[in-house]
């Protein structure tokens, strides 16, 4: 019983919260985080609950080292993300949101690749709301653009479970061997990583959504990808590379970016590549550094989307032309932001420094000389672009006077938890070390480090300064993978819509027409016979409408000379016909 | 960056890293990969890597970038 998978603490919160009323929505919703937190406090690695399912056994919950670490901090980020958004009115949104912390949750502790599915399809349809709640026209094409990605993902992801229960019979989600069954598999759990190619929708749909959801969708799904990536593919050297690729794909993109909450999106994609990168190494540091950087992440990513959403709550804006000179209006918010971006930058006493590192050095430990160059690379556009080019144009450079809200004392008090605890790591490193999935052998805090470190940001942002008019923002957006699935909509609007329903509007007036003639036809056929024999104008028949003329009751009617032929032959026909019968 | 006196200790703080580089035996752990010889290897990379980001996504963006209302 004590096994009840933690998922459920928060999908009874997702269920319970609409019916709550408005006032007490917000503080109801964070005690959920709360209870699954304490819940999860209780468990411990080993733990597992199975479930008799038709002909196979459900393991809803698998708890060990590596999904505990996960399951920590998503319950972490819902619960400073729910400080952060107390101010929302918006039930489904917030209902959502816990729907979707608890079915990552569920992802994380599944122990079955039938859970897997159960949680990774209510993940991706409950993340939708949260871009649609932002409620513009843009966030409704974006969101379901997400929507069709994800659930063609997830039938990528079913098709690989379904060839992998009937070739090996067995339904747990553990090591996966190479084969058709994983391919698929691993390509859907790339889907939700976000590698390229298959990344656009998250550059697409993040930054559509809204203030608050952006802080939620930055957390879970791309890390729950991660998280089933270590489960099932460690040591594929493919995502080795793959991350590599993304770390500096989300850099190279983030150099043309203007919106800032795009910007921070690519590095997302950025970020993540390190933590797949450390996959594919495989080693135990690398996962123990997959993890502490997925943790990490978590947590100053949620941090930069409250800063830029908050700017986006006060401004309504978030393109980085239509901003700047906020630093008077917002101080905190800046400072708060930029614990942020320091700690995705490494720098020391900053969580990134602690746990970007680890990756970095596993891959040293491995060998892999230009992996390391290129994760280090990857970490100085990182610092360029989170740590220089978006608050100078946000809060610095010319100022653009913006429409002013106030921002609600939870933003700041979300902000600020979360800066803490990025404050925290870097500063403790063993607070994060303790709950990674394997013992711990590494040192950040050496001389070498921080110096090279140092260095590192420092010419940066030499660079960062002398290049200012070359990075310069411009109302631009970039063509990504996307525009494959984009491009070819507007074609397929014209052929599959617009032509079919030009099509069925030219059937329905057709059929309305014919439909119009046998009714003037047969309300009154006798007239109807007369305007074909000419003997009326043919405006006359079936018109009821007031007439020019003085009212003639004979108009319409055959002559009586006519009608008498009619009736004799009738008679004539019938007297024929019984004599015949005798 | 505007104040005389922020600008100056950065300056300060990039020189003194320099310097402080000889103290360091250079290589990230046991593995001393080839450029931990190369003196002031990361500000160089900090530097170069910089403006190599910068310059290769500005000529990618002659093919990449479109007005913003392109797909609608």
């Amino acid at each position: 019983m004590s096994n009840i998978p933690p998922a459920l603490g928060l999908i009874a919160g997702a269920v319970l919260l609409p019916l709550l009323p408005q006032r007490a929505r917000s503080a109801a919703f964070l005690v959920f985080p709360l209870l699954t937190f304490g819940w999860l406090l209780r468990l411990g690695p080993g733990d597992t609950l199975t479930v008799p399912f038709l002909d196979y056994v459900l393991v809803p919950t698998r708890v060990d080292g590596l999904s505990l670490a996960f399951g920590y901090v998503f319950v972490i980020i819902t619960f400073l993300g729910g400080v952060y958004g107390y101010h929302l009115k918006d039930r489904w949104e917030q209902s959502s949101t816990l729907l979707y912390a608890g079915s990552s949750l569920g992802v994380v502790f599944a122990g079955d690749l039938f859970t897997l599915i159960v949680f990774w399809e209510l993940m991706a349809v409950s993340a939708v709301y949260l871009v649609w709640g932002r409620r513009t026209m843009l966030s409704r094409s974006a969101g379901m653009r997400y929507l069709m990605v994800h659930l063609f993902g997830g039938s990528l992801l079913m098709a690989g479970v379904l060839i992998h229960v009937t070739q090996t019979g067995s339904i747990l989600f553990d090591h996966m061997d190479a084969g058709i069954a994983a391919y698929f598999i691993l390509v859907a759990f790339c889907l939700n990583a976000a590698v390229p190619p298959l990344h656009a929708w998250l550059s697409d749909a993040y930054p559509e959504g809204t203030v608050t959801g952006s802080v939620y969708l930055s957390a879970f799904t791309t890390k729950a990808a991660v998280y089933t990536l270590a489960r099932g593919f460690a040591g594929w050297d493919i995502l080795i590379w793959a991350g590599v690729v993304m770390a500096i794909y989300g850099v190279i993109y983030a150099v043309l970016e203007n919106d800032a909450r795009r910007l921070l999106a690519y590095h997302i994609i950025s970020q993540v590549g390190y933590m797949v990168a450390a996959v594919g190494l495989g080693t135990e540091m690398a996962i123990n550094g997959a993890t502490a950087h997925a943790f990490s992440h978590i947590l100053y990513k949620g941090l930069l989307f409250m800063g830029a959403g908050a700017v986006l709550h006060a401004t309504g804006r978030s393109k980085l032309t239509e901003l700047g000179g906020l630093a008077r209006s917002m101080p905190w918010v800046l400072a708060l932001y930029m614990v942020g971006a320091f700690s995705i930058s490494g720098v020391p006493l900053f969580s990134g420094f602690v746990s970007k590192s680890m990756v970095v050095y596993a891959a040293g430990l491995a060998n892999m000389g230009l992996v390391v160059l290129f994760l280090n690379l990857a970490s100085v556009g990182t610092f360029l672009h989170t740590g220089l080019k978006l608050p100078y144009f946000t809060w610095f450079g010319k100022a653009i006077p913006p429409r002013s809200t106030r921002i609600p004392p939870g933003m700041y008090i979300g902000m600020s938890l979360t800066a803490a605890m990025c404050i925290a790591i870097g500063v403790y490193p063993a607070l994060l070390y303790n709950i990674l999935p394997y013992p711990v052998d590494y040192r950040p805090y050496t001389m070498g480090h921080i110096i090279e470190t140092i260095q590192l940001l420092l010419f940066t942002g030499a660079g960062f300064w002398l290049l200012l008019r070359m990075i310069q923002p411009k109302a631009t957006i970039s063509l990504d993978t996307d525009w494959l699935y984009r491009r070819p909509a507007r074609l397929a609007n014209v052929v599959f819509v617009v032509s079919a329903s030009r099509l069925f509007d030219g059937v329905e007036s057709a059929a309305l027409r014919l439909v119009r003639f046998l009714a003037a036809a047969s309300r009154n056929p006798v007239g109807y016979l007369g305007q074909i024999a000419g003997r009326a104008s043919s405006a006359e028949i079936g018109h009821e409408g007031p007439c020019s003329r003085e009212y003639d009751p004979d108009r319409s009617r055959l002559p009586v000379g006519a009608m008498i032929i009619i009736v004799l032959l009738g008679f004539v026909i019938l007297l024929a016909w019984g004599m015949f019968k005798t | 960056m505007k104040r005389r006196s922020t600008r100056l200790v950065l300056v300060l703080v990039g020189i003194a890293s320099l310097a402080a580089g000889l103290l360091v035996s250079g290589g990230e752990g046991e593995a001393g990969f080839w450029w931990s010889h190369i003196y002031g290897f990361f500000a160089l990379l900090g530097f170069g890597g910089c403006a190599a980001i910068v310059l290769i996504a500005k000529w990618l963006g002659r093919w990449l970038m479109r007005e913003e209302d392109h797909y609608e």
